[in-house]
């Protein structure tokens, strides 16, 4: 491995996410642990460096058996930290959790029990499109992934494109208005009418 | 002089006759209200074998005047039939038509028919022994309710158990399949050695989940949420990252460190500033909630406000389960909040505020 990857590790059970943790090291990541959808929040506002990967578990307190508290966790890293990818890894077997999952942005859903090779072989995977979407970046070309209903038009979309886009350039100066309407061609002015416009808030650690 | 005695004898034998009339009516009374006691008093038998009491106690129905009794139907999946006496069969009783009485009993997987013969009865046994079915037909329905809501109750414990034996499961499933394949693909000393380390790290962590396993496993009455885990809480930090998951702008005052249930405060938290955020999106108010943490003698006592935003529900419904959704899973929330807050000790209750509520969160520790 070139350079450590950071991979977020959300899981509740405390000895399945010390093993996780170990063999996520032994890979050659650089882990960071939570066990609740809060802890998880917390790690991300905590931590100023970069998190590239999040292996999340849906199932988490106070509704272990539901994939509600782990969606709703990963709805907020990926609007906090667009460039996220997220392995989802679950026992919510229902097709409904996945398809939410892949709708707020999902990279991967494993089911529980995983392989070790198969999350192996996930992690790779996200690893190579963070690297690719790394190099389109320093090309000054970006990738995104959106989700927005059909029905509601063109103009729906394209603001959507916006926000994407917005959100993702901010994440990557480090929410530095000045380089990021530089990157985006605009004037401070323009960007910060979107930031308004799309209620993108700072986060502060 | 002799039609005057002829009236005299005649008003005293009428006057024995009602006299007479009146000690057996008397009598009667009491007889019959001695045989309701003795019925009314199976009824806590009933509700513990329903049917085996009518075997039982057959004497005790004979003397009501429930001598022919049949039952037949489906007994929790299985076809169940009886009888007590003669055959019920109908016949014409004057005043009754075929002089059968039956009631119909149905419940999720059992139905069942009684009936009762009152063929031979005639005159105040026939109107004892009706009086008679009728109690006996609620008694039996009283009854059969009771064991429904028993049944339902411990379904709905099994399946709690059930549920949260199902998500360790699978994590077990997931940890012992890591474990093995690790060990399985070392494949150098040094490789093994450093796993087993591992292990012997995550021995104690282990141990913990197959001792609450077990605990599900081998007692009936265990519930996974009645157990208190006192972790040290910061009490606004808490509330702010929960507004904050939530959307909702939060404008506090006070703090306190506390010693409590970390799980029954991110409870209440989750469902209160939750409702909060779908209640001001629903209705395109911003949403906010004014906090304030209050230290009593023995107890913390934090004041949720909204009075900007109206209630969905009535005050004293706002804790009763599925008082705002039939649906499956939904609208127990606030409900489930109070039980874990009680479970851990402390209190949940709401008052008017404004043309909202103020809901108020009592937690009865020391500040730690």
């Amino acid at each position: 491995m070139q350079n450590k990857l950071t991979v977020m590790l959300v899981e509740d059970d405390a000895s399945l996410r010390d093993w996780w943790a170990g063999s996520l090291e032994e890979m050659g990541y650089v882990v960071l642990l939570a066990g609740s959808v809060a802890e998880g929040w917390a790690l991300s506002r905590q931590t100023v460096s970069q998190i590239e990967l999040a292996v999340l578990d849906l199932g988490l307190p106070p509704t272990p058996n539901e994939a509600t508290a782990g969606l709703e966790l990963m709805r907020l890293l990926i609007l906090d930290r667009p460039a996220l990818k997220v392995l989802v890894l679950t026992g919510q077997d229902e097709p409904a959790v996945a398809l939410q999952a892949i709708s707020l942005g999902a990279f991967d859903f494993l089911n529980k029990p995983a392989s070790s090779q198969r999350l192996r072989e996930a992690l790779a995977r996200a690893a190579l499109f963070l690297r690719a979407e790394k190099q389109l970046n320093a090309n000054g070309q970006t990738r995104m992934t959106l989700t927005a209903p059909i029905a509601e038009g063109v103009k729906e979309f394209g603001e959507a494109a916006q926000e994407g886009l917005v959100r993702a350039v901010l994440a990557d100066s480090q929410f530095n208005v000045a380089q990021a309407a530089r990157k985006l061609g605009l004037t401070r002015e323009h960007l910060y009418y979107f930031i308004k416009k799309f209620g993108i808030r700072r986060v502060t650690p | 002089m002799n039609e005057l005695y002829s009236v005299a004898v005649a008003l005293v034998t009428a006057g024995l006759s009602v006299g007479t009339t009146l000690l057996w009516l008397r009598y009667l009374s009491r007889l019959h209200r001695q045989r309701m006691d003795q019925l009314l008093a199976l009824r806590d038998q009933m509700h513990e074998d329903p049917l085996g009491t009518l075997l039982r106690d057959q004497h005790t129905l004979a003397q009501v005047g429930l001598r022919s009794l049949d039952w037949q139907g489906r007994w929790y999946g299985a076809p169940v039939a009886g009888s007590l006496g003669p055959a019920v069969r109908p016949a014409q009783v004057p005043g009754l038509g075929p002089g059968v009485l039956s009631q119909f009993f149905q419940y999720d997987d059992m139905s069942l028919t009684l009936r009762v013969g009152l063929k031979g009865l005639r005159g105040e046994r026939l109107l004892f022994a009706m009086q008679a079915a009728e109690v006996l037909f609620a008694m039996l329905q009283g009854a059969l309710a009771a064991r429904q809501l028993a049944l339902a109750a411990a379904v709905n414990q099994r399946a709690r158990v059930s549920v949260f034996l199902q998500h360790d499961m699978r994590n077990l499933a997931q940890w012992v399949q890591l474990v093995a394949e690790d060990f399985g693909a070392a494949d150098t000393d040094e490789l093994l050695m450093l796993r087993a380390r591992r292990l012997r790290k995550n021995a104690a962590l282990a141990a913990d989940r197959a001792k609450r396993m077990a605990q599900a496993l081998l007692n009936p009455a265990w519930q996974p949420s009645a157990r208190v885990q006192l972790t040290a809480l910061d009490l606004s930090a808490q509330i702010l990252q929960a507004g904050h998951l939530h959307q909702v702008a939060i404008d506090i005052e006070g703090t306190a460190t506390l010693q409590w249930d970390g799980v029954a405060l991110t409870s209440v938290l989750d469902n209160l500033l939750g409702n909060v955020s779908c209640l001001s999106r629903e209705r395109l108010l911003s949403a906010r909630c004014r906090v304030v943490i209050r230290e009593a003698e023995q107890t913390i006592q934090v004041h949720f406000e909204t009075p900007q935003l109206p209630l969905e529900v009535p005050l004293e419904k706002l804790f009763e389960p599925w008082s705002n959704s039939r649906a499956l899973h939904k609208g127990l929330g606030m409900y489930q909040a109070r039980q874990q807050t009680e479970q851990a000790g402390g209190q949940l209750y709401a008052e008017h505020l404004g043309s909202g509520i103020r809901v108020v969160l009592c937690v009865p520790c020391q500040k730690s």
